[in-house]
């Protein structure tokens, strides 16, 4: 199960990578100029955890509001998902989409 | 004489640590769970409690070198603390007051977005609140000592204090509501304006300016209609193209130049387009013109150039090299 939600992608996944280590808050990402960010509504539904620069959302109630100033609001079924950014090319790298 | 840092830390996690404590060299609990509290008027060089999950408070009293409290449920700090060198309060999302009068040589406050207002008698070298949306002022009397101010996206500033009047550099990124400068700032190093409310710098006409770190000159950010098509393919450094093309507008330039249309297709957001714009001495310029299904906002995003079909390229960006595996059941 996939979902975009502006320039960060979620994805359902079976399990929490080994290693991971709890993240504090319920923010996924933040519009470097708008300073808006991606993030969980109610921190008493989620746990977000990171490993390598990657972050993973546990879901902990039935559902989860994933919101955005300017996005529209994204269920989330309780589980584990997987969010990273959009990328995008350069001739000189590839990088995440800056927003 | 103090203890060493391992058992002090040892001490502070069992629950026994006595007050007063003077630990010598970096106290590290970075990510421990364990860490709920620390002894009173602690003494320490480096103090680093970075992603402490459990940690609500710093201890009264505390005397360091370097405070590192990142990310962090810290929603205060305590009036009595010491900080010499350094506080890094990096992510603290639910910090919303810091004491008065608070002095240290740089204060990193980056991303903490329930921040309002910064402490009156606030005296520092570096200051760092990139990020804090929620940030509607700047203290009434404080003082920065000539070193760098950062208030990049800092977008409910509306103006900037009379005392902000010598700094080296400043960053004013997505500070869309910030229109002037005081006529008494002097920068020394240089001004970064990109996104920015400021159209135009009459008192600081000698300043070096920066859009998104591009050193550029004062036309690209003031007269950005003045920037040609042909001048932005003539232009050599692919940084400072990138941002005549940004300044001038994709779609602008898009059409200025002729781009031709590879492929198009629908999303959620409407029609999306794949478009090629050959670039002398160069590689192709691809990308994937889109609309955003809930701003409707036109982005155009660079693809690699050997990219085929719209929904390739819009897999690609999403992180997915196999197109079929891209198949988002919602898209806001």
């Amino acid at each position: 199960m996939l979902y975009r939600h502006g320039d960060v992608l979620i994805q359902a996944i079976k399990t929490l990578p080994r290693g991971a280590q709890e993240r504090p808050g319920t923010i996924l990402a933040r519009g470097e100029l708008t300073g808006h960010s991606h993030r969980i509504q109610d921190p008493a539904t989620v746990q977000l955890w990171h490993l390598n620069g990657e972050i993973f959302i546990e879901v902990k109630a039935d559902t989860a509001l994933l919101i955005h100033e300017e996005h529209k609001t994204i269920p989330l079924p309780r589980g584990l998902y997987k969010s990273w950014m959009q990328r995008e090319y350069t001739p000189q790298e590839i990088r995440r989409v800056l927003d | 004489m103090g203890i060493s840092a391992a058992e002090a830390k040892r001490l502070i996690l069992s629950g026994q640590a006595p007050e007063h404590l003077v630990v010598q060299g970096v106290l590290e609990f970075q990510g421990e769970k364990q860490l709920r509290s620390l002894p009173a008027f602690l003494t320490c060089d480096t103090l680093d409690v970075r992603e402490c999950p459990n940690l609500h408070r710093l201890p009264d009293g505390l005397s360091a070198g370097t405070v590192l409290a990142g990310y962090t449920h810290l929603q205060s700090v305590p009036d009595t603390i010491k900080v010499k060198f350094k506080l890094d309060l990096e992510g603290c999302t639910s910090l919303i007051s810091l004491p008065e009068s608070l002095k240290v040589g740089s204060l990193i406050l980056r991303d903490c977005v329930s921040l309002r207002q910064l402490p009156e008698g606030l005296d520092v070298y570096f200051l760092d609140v990139s990020g804090c949306s929620a940030l509607e002022h700047l203290p009434e009397q404080a003082r920065v000592q000539g070193g760098h101010v950062v208030l990049r996206g800092c977008t409910r500033l509306k103006s900037l204090p009379s005392w902000l009047n010598r700094v080296a550099r400043l960053d004013l990124r997505g500070c869309e509501h910030l229109h002037t400068l005081p006529e008494t700032l002097k920068v020394s190093g240089w001004i970064d304006l990109a996104d920015s409310g400021i159209t135009s710098l009459p008192h600081h006409g000698q300043v070096p300016l920066r859009w998104k770190g591009v050193p550029i000159e004062p036309r690209i950010a003031f007269d950005p209609a003045s920037i040609t098509g042909q001048e932005i393919l003539e232009t050599d450094n692919a940084e400072l193209r990138r941002v005549k093309l940004e300044r001038m507008g994709y779609e602008n330039f898009l059409a200025e130049v002729d781009a031709q249309i590879l492929d198009q297709d629908q999303d959620a957001g409407g029609p999306r387009k794949l478009l090629k714009v050959p670039l002398p001495d160069d590689e192709d310029l691809v990308a994937l013109w889109v609309i955003c299904p809930s701003t409707d906002r036109n982005y155009v995003i660079r693809v690699p150039p050997k990219m085929k079909t719209a929904h390739q390229a819009a897999a690609w960006i999403a992180g997915f090299d196999d197109p079929k595996l891209y198949q988002p059941v919602m898209e806001t």
